[in-house]
């Protein structure tokens, strides 16, 4: 064959190599170009597996550090009913295993009109790992996260609870849910025949939420509850509720109710005993209010504490008559004594020289009637009647606490006003998120100096020798005020048998640490704030001012104080 | 395509033997011959390169797959060890309240609280000199 007849077979064969690969080419084309995306999504969903990556629930740490709630890994367990073979003998397994009841279990693993069931969610980790090992068909196993709360009942209605899908239904788990809750996130498995995964392509990694660390001492809470529920007890009260605030900082160091409740089953718990009263709660305050009547007087300059009043046991005020609380006859009463004697006549009689409108702006002035912006949901700002609202009888009763309702964290805000010299700071539960610096709360100054110091010495006397004195701690002094007060009857007017027994007080009143109150609803045997919440008060502030900072020294003239030459 | 032209001459006769030969003409320029043989060579060096290539895109794959295989039994490992230590912050979390220490402590080794009115304070000064 001649050189030219080779050439042209290899030409040939060439041709028949290009029209081939170029056929190959156009249905590669095809395949990769036109149908490329059909077939992609045909491919992955055969090999492929997106995962949704839960992102971690921030911890839940008090001011030293302690966890009060905290993730913890669960499996949940899950079933497919037409994959289980013996339902029988599979869910009598399953309950004995998970504690649940046969009957049911039986009765989903039956139901071959679904492809997947729960069994338990988020299950003991150590029940679900000896029953994953029996292998049964048709269950299956995935992790998810639980929380949980190692202290259990404390300061369970201030931390609130997370749901079965690890988000807040209440307290600071709900307000501060973005914050703990974190991003989720998402993943792309590659999976190969058996299913095993072989790569794994990350397309948005999970962001943990983050950790919030709170204002609250755990220490001071436990004991601010464990007096609670001897208090509610002894005197077989409905419940009882306590603050435990720095006056400088506005830092919460207990908030507490009681009765309480375990947050971790918080679903077999009834609603009421899961609000956190001190903030969400109002009452009529009674006695305690007085100070404000008195601030705003002296603040006026309308009166000094020693200015003297001939007061009779009762007055007069448009259609009511208002008494004192003890039978007496006319005295003679310094406005100091009106405070800590707690003179109904007197409150009244200086509320009129204040006039309706000033009150109403100093009532204001503290903070009734607004949110406090403590960092806590649901909060109420109590009730108070505008101005144009006040019958004739009004400056008769809410001068001393009467037809207005306060909550007790506004109440012991504004003691902790008159401790601070004078400023009110905003209570505050939250102290830092995360790594974020904490920051400072509002402030503002509601009286001045002067008057501040003068209401402490007047509020000194109330604990020193009026109606006080139970509230006294052995080496300090103690500046505060009782409160009594009858509930609202629902058939109208006030109840002769139902009151809130309150105590409102600061400690050392030299160099105030804590504002303490406590306020017990319905107490029986005893009524009086002086009787049932002045103990309860003493009995917290004795411990923590042991407990706080190593012990606070004692500010009481009668304490023995040695003293000594240091050597180094 | 020049290379096949060229390479055309050297091809041998697909003629019968059995034929006398014509008289034997004079052969192609000697140095023809290597540059064929060279041809084959770089031919067969590209063979193996492309296979060493091939081999070693396999074997990289081989690797990565590997690597992936053992990065997915990290993460379950890595899950483990969290839900352990999750479970192990718990427990301290538990242990470590002080007034669960203090109760173990009034239970077991009988600890009084003292009395904060019996609790003296010693007032330091500095030395005077």
């Amino acid at each position: 064959m001649s050189a030219k007849a080779s050439n042209r077979r290899i030409r040939l064969l060439l041709g028949v190599f290009v029209l081939a690969f170029g056929l190959t080419f156009l249905r590669a084309a095809w395949l990769q170009g036109v149908r490329a995306a059909s077939f992609g999504r045909l491919a992955s969903s055969q090999h492929s597996e997106d995962v949704v990556i839960p992102a971690a629930r921030g911890t839940i740490y008090d001011r030293t550090g302690l966890q009060l709630a905290i993730g913890e890994q669960a499996q949940t367990v899950y079933a497919d009913p037409r994959q289980v073979t013996d339902p029988k003998t599979e869910s009598t397994t399953i309950a004995q295993a998970l504690k649940l009841d046969p009957n049911q279990v039986y009765q989903e693993l039956t139901d071959r009109t679904h492809g997947f069931v729960y069994v338990k969610r988020k299950a003991d980790p150590a029940q679900a790992a000896k029953l994953e090992k029996r292998g049964l068909p048709g269950l299956g196993f995935y992790a998810e996260e639980r929380r949980f709360y190692p202290q259990f009942s404390l300061a369970s209605q201030l931390i609130g609870y997370a749901g079965v899908d690890n988000h807040g239904l209440a307290g600071l788990e709900l307000s501060l849910d973005k914050q703990l809750a974190g991003r989720p996130g998402r993943e792309r498995i590659v999976k190969d025949a058996s299913g095993q995964a072989i790569d794994t392509v990350v397309s948005q990694p999970e962001r943990d939420g983050s950790d919030v660390y709170l204002t609250l001492d755990h220490t001071i809470q436990a004991n601010a509850q464990t007096v609670l529920r001897d208090t509610v007890a002894k005197w077989h009260a409905k419940s009882a509720t306590a603050i435990v605030l720095d006056p400088a900082t506005g830092a919460v160091r207990a908030m507490a109710t009681a009765p309480g409740f375990d947050a971790n089953s918080y679903p077999q718990v009834w609603r009421v005993l899961q609000r956190n009263r001190a903030v969400t709660d109002t009452y009529e305050p009674g006695s305690t209010f007085k100070l404000v009547t008195v601030a705003g007087a002296l603040s006026e300059r309308l009166v000094s504490p020693s200015t003297t009043f001939t007061l009779p046991y009762y007055i007069h005020v448009a259609d009511r008559t208002i008494h004192d609380a003890e039978p007496r006859g006319t005295e003679t009463m310094s406005v100091s004594q009106i405070l800590s004697r707690s003179s109904n006549v007197g409150a009244i009689t200086l509320a009129e020289k204040l006039s309706q409108h000033r009150l109403v702006q100093w009532i204001s002035r503290f903070g009734f009637g607004h949110l406090t912006g403590i960092d806590f949901p649901g909060e109420s700002p109590g009730i108070v009647l505008p101005e144009d609202k006040w019958s004739g009888s009004s400056i008769g009763n809410i001068p001393i606490g009467q037809g207005i309702a306060v909550t007790p964290i506004q109440m012991a805000s504004a003691y902790a006003a008159i401790a601070n010299r004078g400023v009110w700071v905003r209570p505050h539960l939250v102290e830092r998120i995360g790594a974020s610096a904490s920051t400072r709360p509002a402030r503002r100054r509601i009286v001045s100096p002067w008057v501040a110091s003068e209401l402490m010495a007047m509020l000194k006397n109330v604990v020193a020798e009026g109606t006080g004195t139970l509230a006294a701690v052995p080496g300090y002094q103690v500046a505060g005020k009782t409160g009594t007060a009858a509930k609202p009857d629902p058939q109208g007017g006030y109840s002769d048998t139902r009151y809130v027994a309150s105590f409102v007080g600061v400690v050392p009143a030299s160099r105030p640490r804590l504002v303490i109150l406590v306020s017990v609803d319905e107490p029986r045997g005893a009524i009086w704030g002086g009787v049932v919440a002045a103990p309860a008060f003493a009995e917290i502030a004795k411990f923590d001012l042991q407990y706080l900072d190593g012990g606070v020294p004692p500010d009481a003239p009668t304490t023995a104080t040695a003293s000594a030459t240091a050597t180094p | 395509m020049a290379s096949w032209s060229d390479a055309a001459p050297s091809l041998p006769s697909p003629q019968p033997r059995s034929r006398p030969r014509p008289r034997p003409r004079p052969k192609p320029a000697p140095r023809r011959r290597p540059q064929a043989r060279r041809g084959v060579a770089g031919g067969v060096v590209w063979i193996a390169i492309v296979a060493v290539l091939l081999a070693g895109v396999v074997a990289l794959n081989v690797a990565v797959l590997r690597l992936n295989v053992q990065l997915d039994k990290l993460d379950t490992q890595r899950a483990h060890l969290r839900a352990e230590k999750q479970a192990l912050a718990s427990q301290l979390a538990m242990t470590a309240a002080s007034p669960r220490i203090q109760l173990q402590a009034q239970k077991q080794f009988g600890l009084v609280p003292a009395n904060p009115a019996e609790t003296t304070y010693v007032r330091l000064r500095p030395r005077s000199r």
